[in-house]
């Protein structure tokens, strides 16, 4: 059934891909939005803290693109770290692609340690990078999905 | 009575909970059976032992105990009793006290119902069938009783009344008897008389004396007894007022009583008339002595068997006490009972019932009596049925009905019946115990449905390995039916049965078996681990095994698949991983290409222009030679094919940066009626050519200096008109310009380029705007063009937020028309980098040529020299500045790509190290944005593609160099800098959001929302070195440089301060860098806020 679904929603091309972006530097946020919205066939929530997004998990983002320094203008708030663990808590299928302006080695892996798909530093080609990760991303899941099914029937 | 109290006794020794009676010391006085098997210790040692001591918690026993006396009766406490081998039994426990016949509390009576049992659903309905045997017992001894009692009370009243008329007899007895004595001296003087009288009579006249002497004492001493006899039923009376209070207290054996009693009383009634008998005999004693004689001896008879009769009647009472307080034993303990207990006669009427009764049927106990007894069951016909069973077998056990309460609530119980028979042996009804088996039946039920819902095999095996009990799930997994299995050996269903005995012997051994891997023969032969353990029955004997074969056929199954699916997944997502990075490196390629692609277009220009430029200039350079008409004829064909070729070459590179994104406009002052009337001027001689009319019409009320891009204003109009020109062959063309709406800040314009030629048909009108798109695919054999004009300038229109629309009618003329907007300065705009009209008067302007190319050198030499100009050349920067700094020269033409030393270097020397301000012009065929920006960078004022149009060449040299001739080079520098230092750039913006003004403000907005606060945190975390805060928000700053055009060296600068105040080591220059970026942000903030206001005053 589960498998039917899905192949379904592949189908379907109303079903549009529904994306978290979570950043707290707005102009980088929006700079996000408008080249999502203009480059693919995406549903976009936008949110400027983690506190925002794990709140609104409920409405089941198929990928988040997380900024690594959420606490940089809010010194209280969660950091991307912290959000990103929390989303996987609440459900691991939901992929998370860490942004960040650093481009340091130790801060990649930190985030793959916590289980992002990926992280991509913010520069010019980071929404090229974006696009690319969320397109290998919903080809892997078409490649498990399928892969399950041929499991289930062997 | 005996037999009736032995009975009780044989009931209360059968049940199967624990009862015993304990005295107020509470020490054990008796107790049955169960309760010597649960403590395991014997009836000797448990009589007078304190009771308490056999529970787990004496302290809580104690306090039910005591409450039983405060109360009167306790019901179901629960308590918990040990075995002296330390085996606890949960029981309910529930009291009450019994009195003796005067009311005192002699012990209580307990009932330790076993609660264990219920766990053992199956163990619970044995005992329950025993109790409810025990309770049919009870149930007919207290119905017996309840009769008996009744029939007791009735003639224990009767029995009173009659002592009394007794007591009257006897008194009226004594009465005659004295009267008796009075004629008995009658007698004797009649006798004297009489023996007188009768000699012959002498012999009988002593013969009565004596008898007569002897009825005197015999009467004496019957008096006495008469007295006694008072005394007797004084006692009687008394007792019976007493056994009045206590109604319950009855007995069957007061039955014969009552006989006897009726017997005294005919006795009593037979001593009246034996006396009024005797009283006449007397009175005819005299006339028959003889007679008299016998009735003496008669009535002596009848003394006696009073007197014995007497003394039964007192043995009686005795009796009669004992067994009341006996059957007051039973009462309580029927009454205890949980279970409704129920009598019935022959009929099915309800002779008598307990408390347990009334509380299931909610009916009184009056209502019940007599009632039908079948009427309290839902199923009144199998109620019936069981009835009569009772009645043909003896007794039935474990029938299970529903009773019904008169609320509705139904009760499940267990229906358990025997007859009961008065002593002759015949049927005087049924007592029925109704064991209320809801919990139970729920709770076997919920069993049941849990061993049928497990999906894995149950067994249940005898000790000798047959299997006696199964699930549907075994049914299932043998494929075989119950009755198959049941009573077959357990190992046959194993694929190893020696196996499979050693799990059930294990299980035997050590009481259970855990995981046990065995294989069931079921076809599929399923794989399964053995679970069991041994159950016993409640003397913990053991009765079998239960055995749950798991089936992990499924589990194995899944094991194996997780482990495939892994491999498989592994495999995948190594798949996935190369093709990500054959992606990365696609796109990478992709992204080479594009560049490559640019670095071709730009290679392109470059090759084939300088070549072009050559073969214009040199055809230009010979037409002015003396010819003849031939050759003249010939050079005009070569001049017009290198023009058109040109104008190819420009529109394609046009193309391709507006599709790469790279179309720039500046925004500049400028002077639009001039700029306009210099445009127009260039088509003068074509349109003169063509013999067209041009009409301008030019409204006055623009304002004379506009900001904006006057260069694209102008490529779009020559675009039109050049178009104009080309489609209409007869006619006038009309370019009007016209204010459409101003207010303080900016001015829109329209403009509109009318013709009267070929015009275009309405369904090529969508088309026209197109890439390659000409009206009709005849139009480029008639007229030439490539089709990219129109295409271009939509490109340049659109992007700065104008709009371009077309009408058009076939035969009738076109008209395109476009609006722009357009900021207003009050700054007036001196410098005109438009193109000035060509006659303005200024000579001798010496140019200085730096140029390595000896074709183009005499090219540029020989227009310059046409203009009147006086030309110097140099062949490289370095030889460019060394004559500069020999001789003095108006303007500097620099070509960009030279040997030694480039035009940017050189540009930057002159600047620089020479501190000129000397115009330098760029001659570059290298027309990107690189190059372009790196000209304005280096220092540069203005730029010339090459093959140079001499017309711009000229206008471009005379505007630069009047200004520096007019004296206003303040003005020059005050918009150069403008220029040179504004820095934001909106060309990344427009391109990401494909010139969207409602998005390009949001995204402006949104900066200029964030970067104050960030400003002012940087300054103050640089102050008060909290390098956190410092790095943070610099760290903010760095994306948005990029996406406001910002130059990366500030870009470069954030992260110098971010790495700084993240290691707080090479501070020098530290300050120096927070200080610029804050100038640099605050500059971006104010250039944004004008953009931000230019976009929103343009009309959309």
């Amino acid at each position: 059934m589960t498998i039917l679904n899905n192949n379904k929603k592949i189908m379907n091309p109303e079903l549009k891909i529904k994306l978290f972006l979570v950043d707290d530097d707005a102009v980088y946020l929006k700079m996000l939005e408008i080249e999502f919205l203009e480059h693919g066939d995406f549903y976009i929530e936008t949110y400027a803290t983690g506190e925002l997004c794990l709140a609104n998990l409920s409405h089941k983002p198929d990928v988040i693109i997380l900024d690594y320094h959420l606490d940089g203008i809010d010194k209280d708030a969660i950091n991307g770290i912290e959000t990103l663990d929390k989303i996987k808590a609440f459900n691991p299928d939901i992929s998370v692609v860490m942004l960040s302006s650093q481009d340091k080695i130790d801060v990649a892996i930190d985030c793959m340690h916590h289980l992002a798909t990926d992280y991509v530093v913010k520069s010019e080609t980071a929404f090229v990078r974006l696009k690319k990760i969320i397109t290998t991303i919903f080809q892997l899941k078409k490649l498990e999905k399928t892969l399950n099914w041929y499991m289930e029937r062997m | 009575m005996n037999k009736e109290l032995h009975y009780a006794r044989s009931l209360i020794e059968a049940s199967l909970d624990p009862l015993v009676t304990i005295n107020p010391k509470g020490k054990i006085t008796d107790m049955n059976e169960a309760m010597a098997n649960i403590t395991g210790l014997s009836r000797e040692k448990l009589t007078g032992t304190n009771f308490l001591d056999y529970f787990t918690e004496p302290q809580k026993a104690r306090e039910v105990y005591q409450e039983v006396f405060a109360k009167g009766s306790v019901a179901d406490s629960p308590l918990t009793l040990r075995h002296k081998d330390g085996k606890l039994t949960n029981v309910l426990f529930n009291g009450s006290v019994y009195k003796d016949d005067k009311g005192d509390v002699q012990g209580v009576v307990v009932v330790a119902r076993d609660i264990a049992e219920q766990k053992w659903a199956t163990e619970l309905r044995i005992a329950n069938k025993e109790l409810a045997f025990q309770n049919d017992e009870k149930e007919k001894r207290a119905n017996e009783l309840f009769f008996a009692n009744k029939e007791l009370s009735f003639q224990n009243s009767e029995k009173e009344k009659r002592a009394d008329e007794l007591i009257i007899a006897n008194k009226e007895l004594a009465f005659q008897n004295s009267e008796k004595e009075k004629r008995a001296n009658e007698l004797i003087v009649a006798n004297k008389e009489l023996s007188f009288q009768n000699s012959e009579k002498e012999k009988r006249a002593d013969e009565l004396i004596i008898a007569n002497d002897e009825l005197a004492f015999q009467n004496s001493e019957k008096e006495k007894r008469a007295n006694e006899l008072i005394i007797a039923n004084k006692e009687l009376s008394f007792q019976n007022s007493e056994k009045e209070k206590r109604a319950d207290e009855l007995i069957i054996a007061n039955e014969e009583l009552a006989f006897q009693n009726s017997e005294k009383e005919k006795r009593a009634n037979e001593l009246i008339i034996a006396n009024k008998e005797l009283a006449f005999q007397n009175t005819e004693k005299g006339k028959r002595a003889a007679e008299l004689v016998i009735a003496d001896i008669e009535l002596d008879f009848q003394n006696e068997e009073k007197e014995k009769r007497e003394t039964a009647n007192k043995e009686l009472e005795e009796i009669s006490n004992s067994l009341k307080s006996a059957l007051q034993y039973s009462l309580s303990l029927i009454e205890a009972s949980l279970d409704p207990l129920i009598t019935i006669n022959t009929e099915g009427k309800i002779m008598d019932m307990n408390e347990a009764l009334v509380n299931i049927t909610g009916m009184t106990r009056e209502e019940l009596t007599g009632s039908d007894f079948f009427d309290y069951f839902t199923e009144i016909q199998m109620a019936r049925e069981v009835y009569q069973e009772v009645f043909a077998k003896g007794s039935v056990a474990d029938s299970p009905l529903t009773l019904r309460h008169k609320g509705g609530k139904l009760t499940d119980v267990l229906f358990n019946g025997s007859v009961y028979k008065d002593d002759a042996g015949n049927v005087m009804g049924v007592v029925i115990v109704a064991r209320d088996v809801t919990a139970q039946k729920l709770l076997s039920n919920y069993s049941l449905s849990l061993i049928e819902a497990s999906r894995d095999p149950l067994f249940t095996i005898s000790t000798e390995g047959k299997i006696t009990d199964l699930n549907e799930a075994t049914v299932r997994v043998t494929g075989e039916s119950r009755e198959n299995i049941i009573g077959n050996d357990f190992i046959d269903f194993f694929t190893e049965p020696e196996k499979a005995r050693e799990v059930y012997q294990l299980v035997f051994e050590k009481g259970f078996v855990v995981d046990y891997p065995l294989t069931i023969i079921d076809g599929k032969l399923t794989d399964v681990l053995c679970n069991g353990s041994v159950y016993k029955d409640d003397r913990g004997n053991v009765l079998g095994v239960v055995l749950v074969a798991r089936d992990i056929t499924e589990q194995k199954r899944i094991a194996t698949e997780l482990t495939e699916a892994i491999v498989i997944a592994e495999m995948a997502t190594s798949i996935a991983e190369d093709a990500k990075s054959k992606a990365e490196s696609a796109t990478l390629i992709a992204e080479n290409a594009v560049k490559a692609k640019q670095q071709f277009l730009s290679n392109m220009s470059h090759e084939i222009r300088t070549p072009m430029n050559a073969i214009i200039g040199f055809t230009k350079v010979l037409l002015k030679t003396d010819l003849s008409v031939k050759q003249r004829e010939y050079l005009q064909a070569i001049k017009l094919s290198g023009d058109a070729l040109i104008v190819l070459i420009n529109d394609i590179l046009d193309l391709a940066k507006v599709d790469a994104g790279k179309m720039i406009f500046e925004q500049v002052p400028f002077k639009m009626a001039l700029s306009i009337s210099a445009m127009l001027h260039l088509f003068e001689t074509k349109i003169r050519e063509k013999n067209l009319g041009l009409v301008k019409e030019y409204d006055e009320n623009i304002p004379e200096v506009l900001v904006g891009d006057p260069v694209r204003l102008h490529q779009v109009i020559l675009n039109l008109v050049s178009n104009a020109v080309k489609f209409t062959n007869k006619g006038k063309i009309t370019v009007s310009v016209r204010l459409i709406s101003e207010d303080e800040e900016k001015a829109t314009i329209g403009f509109a380029v009318k013709d009267t030629g070929i015009g275009i048909a309405e369904i090529k009108l969508g088309k026209i705007f197109e890439n390659f798109q000409q009206a009709s695919s005849g139009t480029s054999r008639l007229y030439g063009g490539t089709g990219l004009g129109l295409a271009i300038v939509k490109q340049l229109v659109e992007p700065q937020g104008g709009t371009i629309s077309v009408k058009s009618t076939v035969n009738e003329g076109s008209t395109f028309s476009f609006e722009l907007s357009f900021l207003k300065t009050k700054s007036d705009a001196e410098l005109d980098t438009g193109i000035i009209e060509l006659d303005a008067d200024i000579k001798n302007i010496k140019v200085l040529v730096v140029e390595d190319i000896p074709l183009n050198q005499l090219l540029m030499k020989t227009l310059l020299d046409d203009f009147g100009f006086v030309c110097d050349l140099a062949s490289n920067g370095r030889i460019a500045i060394d004559k500069l700094l020999t001789k003095p020269y108006d303007i500097i033409l620099m070509d960009l790509q030279m040997p030694e030393m480039n035009g940017f270097e050189a540009t930057d020397y002159i600047r620089n190290n020479i501190h000129s301000n000397i115009p330098i012009i760029a001659l570059t065929a290298d027309v990107t944005t690189v190059d372009l920006a790196k000209c304005k960078t280096v220092g540069m004022n203005d730029y010339i593609a090459k093959p140079v149009d001499e017309r711009i060449l000229y206008s471009k040299i005379v505007g630069l160099v009047k200004k520096t001739y007019t004296g206003e080079s303040i003005k020059e520098d005050e918009i150069l800098l403008v220029n040179k230092i504004k820095c934001t750039d909106m060309e990344y913006l427009i391109r990401r959001t494909k010139s969207n003004p409602i998005l390009m403000m949001e995204m402006i907005s949104l900066y200029l929302k964030q970067t104050p606060p960030l400003i002012s945190a940087m300054k103050q975390g640089f102050e008060e070195k909290d390098w956190a805060s410092l790095y943070t928000a610099v760290h903010k700053m760095i994306p948005s440089f990029s996406i406001m055009g910002i130059s990366i060296d500030f870009e470069n600068m954030a992260k110098k301060v971010q790495e700084f105040a993240s290691t707080q080591q090479q501070t020098e220059g530290i300050s120096d860098l927070v200080q610029q970026l804050e100038i640099v942000c605050v500059q971006a903030c104010t250039e944004l806020e004008d953009e931000f206001q230019r976009i929103k005053n343009t009309p959309v």
